[in-house]
């Protein structure tokens, strides 16, 4: 113990687990230390100390500071408390401990070589996403293979810089301006509010829910899911024999499908009524309803009394006599389900467009007899077969009745895809993938514990890590997020948050013994976050690197005072009618018929600013 | 909606329908606009305009109401 050290701050004394306490030495007096010609903030929440052990330097992160006010000493009592993090042996820094200081030990300031140290290991598996907040020529690392395969969120209130963040890590992992870039990567991104498609331009391909022209399409083809989740969907609340009545018949179509078609790997007697096998969905209604509504005449009632044949590509069912009371008939079809209510509904669905992009999946859609354009090979290869490292799904046109549901089929073909193609090269351990989930909140909700997409993302944090799927979760509500998905994310980017309900869940989200860190949350500034849990060395304050402007999530929020100091100009609600009712942006009153002339712009010299 | 100063040669197509007053713009990026209210003058003022980007972004945007309608 030297007090002649300048990195010295005092000693310990008192260990209790994981967290000691340090008494400031009388050396410091000032707040501020000056070593090697850097300045060093000394005794601050958040700074980082090293107590030295032989050939180990045990690191550890400062949680508390305080004074107690009835000390004799001249230094009037100072003390700290510090959360041990890890050790390191020589140059390589390992989380976790392997012996505890005792009293007495002295405590140092952790310098910039010393940080050099812990952070400096250059890997593969090392991605740089900022520089520390205490000071800005540190890079902070974090492990890539732990980012991913432990799962991540990134948590913080709206403005807090979430969506930049992401942005900006996505582009740390993939590193598309650099030579050693990640080119193979593969992240598959929900974007619920259509922010990213200009931030990720460059490495990204978007697919939109509600495409606006020039983007691709998002089709998820309603036979790849599971078949609950599906007639959840169509036909709203079944009962068990009610749904006994849809599966038997959806496992009889696809049963016939199958035997006209082959698909490779599927052999009949191992078909069930969950297997991804096309069928037509409006074929499947027809023949139901069609049963439902017959009625019979004939000394043994089974003469169809039927007055005009339906259409099932039109969803018209057929006319039958309707049924008369006497002995003479025709008679009601005695073997109906009772399942009419839900066929109507079921047909409501279809017609609904807002649902085309699930229920009528373009060529995914299959004909009557269940033949299709494309098979899901096709549709997998879309999402995560091209050229880019990031698929982007745009969700921003989704009703938010159906988003669970949606995001339940999204997942569900990707992890159940990958799962089984484990032992392929394009399966989720030879290229594993990162699914990352905005605005998770709105349909991870803990409440609804059977939702579909609860359920499949459960399992992805469970056990997505065996099979190369990692998940990162987003959200600005991290109390309404499903407990059991938060406890799983191993690295929490925690951002600003000042609902104490919130913080209290990321509190205890946080893999680390953090204590006083965690009360910085509503007082960290925007794009900084405090990063912890496995991917993180030692839990740091971080400034997450700023993308460059054009390359930032575009914040959609209006321009409320420029917009209210314009002019008013003529308005017409009939367009807004217009729209609402055709649920299109596009929507006009009525079409004009424009001829469109192409012209050339003789480009004037730019002026500069009008 | 775009406010940058609009370069020329944003514009690939215009179309404009008299008894409506309705002015129709197709831009490069793929989207297409109508502006109501548009007089026919206006318009011809557009066509003879040396850039109709300029033109259309300091006359008729944020001026006249209009939609997206592709």
């Amino acid at each position: 113990m030297s007090a002649k050290d300048p990195t010295f701050l005092g000693v310990v004394t008192s260990v209790s687990g994981p967290t000691v306490t340090v008494s400031l030495a009388e050396s410091i007096a000032s707040g501020i230390a000056v070593i090697e010609g850097h300045m060093y903030r000394v005794a601050q929440v958040g700074g980082f100390v090293r107590i030295p052990q032989g050939y180990q330097d045990l690191f550890g992160i400062v949680s508390e500071v305080g004074a107690s006010p009835d000390s004799t000493v001249a230094s009037g009592g100072r003390w700290m408390k510090v959360e041990l993090a890890g050790e390191a042996l020589g140059q390589s820094f390992e989380r976790g401990l392997s012996q505890l200081p005792s009293i007495n030990d002295a405590v140092h300031i952790v310098t910039e070589p010393d940080l050099k140290r812990i952070y400096g290991s250059d890997g593969l598996d090392q991605i740089t996403i900022g520089t520390l907040s205490s000071s800005d020529s540190i890079a902070v690392k974090l492990s890539l293979d732990a980012l991913v395969t432990r799962h991540s969120a990134v948590l913080g209130s709206t403005g807090s810089g979430k969506s930049t963040t992401v942005a900006s890590l996505l582009r740390s992992i993939v590193r598309p301006d650099q030579d050693k870039g990640a080119p193979a990567s593969r992240i598959l991104l929900l974007d619920l509010h259509g922010e990213y498609t200009h931030a990720l331009a460059d490495f990204a391909r978007v697919y939109s829910a509600a495409p606006q022209p020039g983007e691709r399409p998002l089709f998820v083809p309603y036979w790849a899911l599971q078949s609950r989740d599906l007639l959840d969907f169509v036909a709203g609340g079944l009962t068990e024999n009610q749904e006994i009545a849809f599966s038997d018949k959806i496992q009889d179509m696809k049963a016939r499908v199958l035997a006209a078609a082959n698909f490779a790997g599927l052999a009949p007697e191992s078909l069930t009524v969950d297997s991804p096998v096309p069928f037509s969905l409006k074929q499947c209604w027809y023949d139901l309803i069609d049963f439902e509504m017959r009625t019979l005449n004939g000394p043994q009632r089974d003469q169809p009394a039927l007055e005009q044949i339906g259409d099932p590509a039109t969803l018209t069912p057929p006319r039958y006599t309707p049924a008369a009371m006497g002995s003479a008939g025709p008679f009601l079809n005695q073997q109906a389900r009772g399942i009419r209510r839900q066929l109507n509904f079921m047909r409501s669905r279809m017609l609904d467009h807002r649902f085309d992009f699930i229920l009528h999946p373009g060529p995914w859609e299959p004909a009557l007899d269940g033949t299709i354009q494309f098979d899901l090979d096709r549709l997998l290869d879309d999402w995560l077969g091209h050229e880019k490292p990031v698929t982007i799904l745009d969700l921003s046109g989704v009703p938010s009745s159906v988003l669970t549901t949606l995001v339940g089929s999204i997942l569900r073909i990707v992890y159940e895809a990958l799962y089984w193609s484990r032992e392929k090269t394009e399966g989720g351990i030879h290229r594993p993938l990162l699914v990352v989930m905005e605005e998770a909140h709105r349909y991870l909700s803990g409440v609804n514990n059977n939702s579909p997409a609860v359920e499949i993302v459960k399992r992805i944090a469970k056990e997505g890590r065996k099979y190369g799927i990692g998940a990162m979760v987003v959200s600005q509500r991290p109390a309404e997020v499903d407990e059991t998905i938060l406890s799983q994310c191993g690295t929490i980017f925690a951002l600003r948050l000042s609902n104490p309900e919130d913080r209290a869940r990321v509190k205890g989200a946080l893999p680390d013994n953090l204590g006083g860190l965690v009360d910085l949350l509503p007082v960290l500034r925007t794009g900084e976050a405090i990063v912890a849990g496995e991917a993180a060395r030692l839990p740091v304050r971080c400034r997450v690197t700023l993308p460059s402007p054009e390359h930032r999530p575009r914040s959609s929020d209006p321009k409320v005072s420029e917009a209210w100091a314009n002019k008013r100009i003529a308005e017409g609600y009939d367009r807004v009618v217009a729209s609402w009712r055709a649920q299109r942006t596009f929507a006009v009153t009525k079409d004009l018929g424009i001829v469109r002339v192409s012209i050339e712009d003789t480009p004037e010299p730019e002026k500069g600013k009008l | 909606m775009n406010r940058e100063p609009v370069a020329s040669s944003t514009i690939i197509a215009i179309g404009y329908d008299e008894p409506s007053q309705t002015l129709e713009v197709e831009f490069k990026n793929g989207a297409v606009y109508q502006y109501y209210n548009v007089t026919q003058s206006l318009f011809e003022q557009l066509m003879h305009a040396a850039s109709k980007g300029q033109f259309l972004a300091y006359q008729i945007k944020n001026i006249y109401p209009y939609s997206r309608v592709g």
